[in-house]
């Protein structure tokens, strides 16, 4: 069956849209592309509010985040949307393109909760949901072979305590780890349940590292400070010709 | 098998400055960078971006899946739930049998080494996303592998776990500081296409 691959390509223009709502200072706001670099750095720059909210380095969205993982967020009964995979899917969602000016007061938003606060987000979340394209979309994920995948490569060498011994725990972490929605399902998934497939891999690449020849860069998520003095040492490769491939201690990968 | 391959581009037609952009997961389709195509194109529209779902993924065919996967409401104390995934996975192993090793990541790997040969653009760059960057680890050692720059983003080491980290706040602050890492990615990408680009 998997001997003929047959392919075809199909391509389409895809209809930008955006839903532009609150500002941060809508006279300083970083519109212009070139500011894309570091969002929250900028918004907190500029602005007295993001400033005063996210404090001056831009981490208080960690701190909400938090407080929505924890359900402790004041507002967040009036928000009942904003549940933790929604919060990291914003998180990633405003960081892309022009979107990054709403990050900001995103969480201010979220941070202040005032009546109007929640009307706003309300309105926020509702205008984002009615952007989404109607009619039958392609699937964004495939159940059967990300258990299959998991468990028979990536996820079978999970050990604690990196492997929590419960699935509560592990909902807990993941969802710290802005990892929702996965892979707390794949590694309880291998305790769990019975029957799933699995299969031997390719011994020719099964956890092997590659030598890559061409110029490489390896984001582990680190501060651009941080991540610099990383690849001078070595541990993220950002130009790795003819270098094998090397990859970060424990505790300095991130994953989604 | 049909291995199904979107590209993007601005112009009346493809260009011959490729980026591909491999997927999460493992599981997840090319669609979620289907915004960033169209960032990409916006911003440089000599760019041609192609996304392809992996083997036994999202709309190409065969779905590694049974006829109604669980949804995310896994909950180990409720048995119903629990039968349920477990009749999903069994449907799955019946279905494919022994072939399933042939929707393993290495395969993947070789799908997207032929369809790359296949479009055969002049500049080929690659952007790499969490297991994406397990799946292009096996892409780089396949022989005759193409990749004129390649970026791993939050990458999924090949030989342990990845969450073996410390799961506290701190690893929530690198979290945060990852999704700016995805934009600082893009830029690095646009300037490695900008045709003065020196590298």
């Amino acid at each position: 069956m998997c001997g003929q691959l047959l392919r075809w390509v199909y391509f389409f223009k895809l209809a930008v849209r955006r839903a532009s709502i609150i500002s941060c200072a809508p006279q300083q706001n970083p519109t212009s592309p070139s500011h894309h670099k570091d969002v929250l750095r900028d918004c907190v720059t500029l602005s007295p509010t993001c400033a005063a909210v996210l404090d001056e380095r831009g981490h208080g969205p960690k701190l909400l985040m938090e407080a929505v993982v924890d359900g402790t967020l004041p507002c967040l009964e009036q928000l009942p949307w904003l549940t933790p995979y929604q919060a990291a899917f914003y998180n990633m969602q405003l960081l892309q393109g022009d979107s990054h000016v709403a990050l900001g007061p995103f969480w201010a938003r979220a941070g202040r909760c005032s009546a109007s606060d929640v009307e706003q987000l309300n309105f926020f979340n509702a205008a984002k949901e009615a952007a989404q394209p109607s009619g039958q979309a392609p699937p964004f994920y495939t159940y059967g072979l990300s258990v299959t995948i998991g468990a028979s490569e990536v996820f079978s060498y999970a050990v604690p305590p990196a492997k929590p011994g419960t699935y509560a725990d592990l909902v807990v972490s993941s969802q710290k780890a802005f990892a929702t929605g996965g892979v707390e399902l794949l590694i309880a998934h291998t305790r769990d349940v019975d029957g799933f497939p699995t299969y031997v891999p390719d011994a020719r690449t099964y956890r092997k590292f590659a030598s890559p020849k061409m110029p490489l860069k390896v984001l582990v998520g680190r501060s651009t400070r941080r991540h610099r003095l990383a690849s001078a040492s070595g541990l993220s490769t950002a130009s790795a010709s003819s270098r094998t491939l090397s990859w970060p201690s424990p505790g300095q990968s991130t994953e989604r | 098998m049909t291995a199904f391959v979107r590209r993007f581009y601005a112009g009346a037609v493809a260009t011959n400055k490729s980026l591909w952009m491999f997927a999460g997961g493992p599981g997840d389709t090319a669609e979620s960078f289907a915004g960033g195509a169209a960032y990409f194109n916006s911003y440089d529209p000599t760019v041609t971006v192609y996304l392809l779902d992996q083997r036994g993924v999202g709309m190409s065919t065969p779905s590694v899946n049974c006829a109604n996967p669980p949804l995310y409401d896994y909950d180990p104390n409720n048995q119903t739930t629990m039968d349920a995934y477990s009749a999903c996975n069994m449907e799955i192993a019946e279905t494919f049998g022994p072939t399933i090793k042939f929707f393993g990541t290495y395969y993947a790997a070789v799908d997207y080494l032929t369809v790359v040969n296949m479009v055969n653009a002049d500049k080929v760059a690659i952007y790499a996303l969490s297991f994406g960057t397990y799946a292009m680890n096996m892409y780089m050692q396949l022989p005759g592998a193409r990749a004129d720059v390649v970026i791993l983003d939050g990458p999924v080491p090949p030989n342990r776990w990845a969450l073996e980290r410390d799961p506290d706040v701190k690893s929530l602050v690198a979290q945060v500081k990852h999704a700016h890492a995805h934009t600082r990615a893009y830029h690095w990408m646009v300037r490695w296409t900008r045709p003065t680009c020196p590298c």
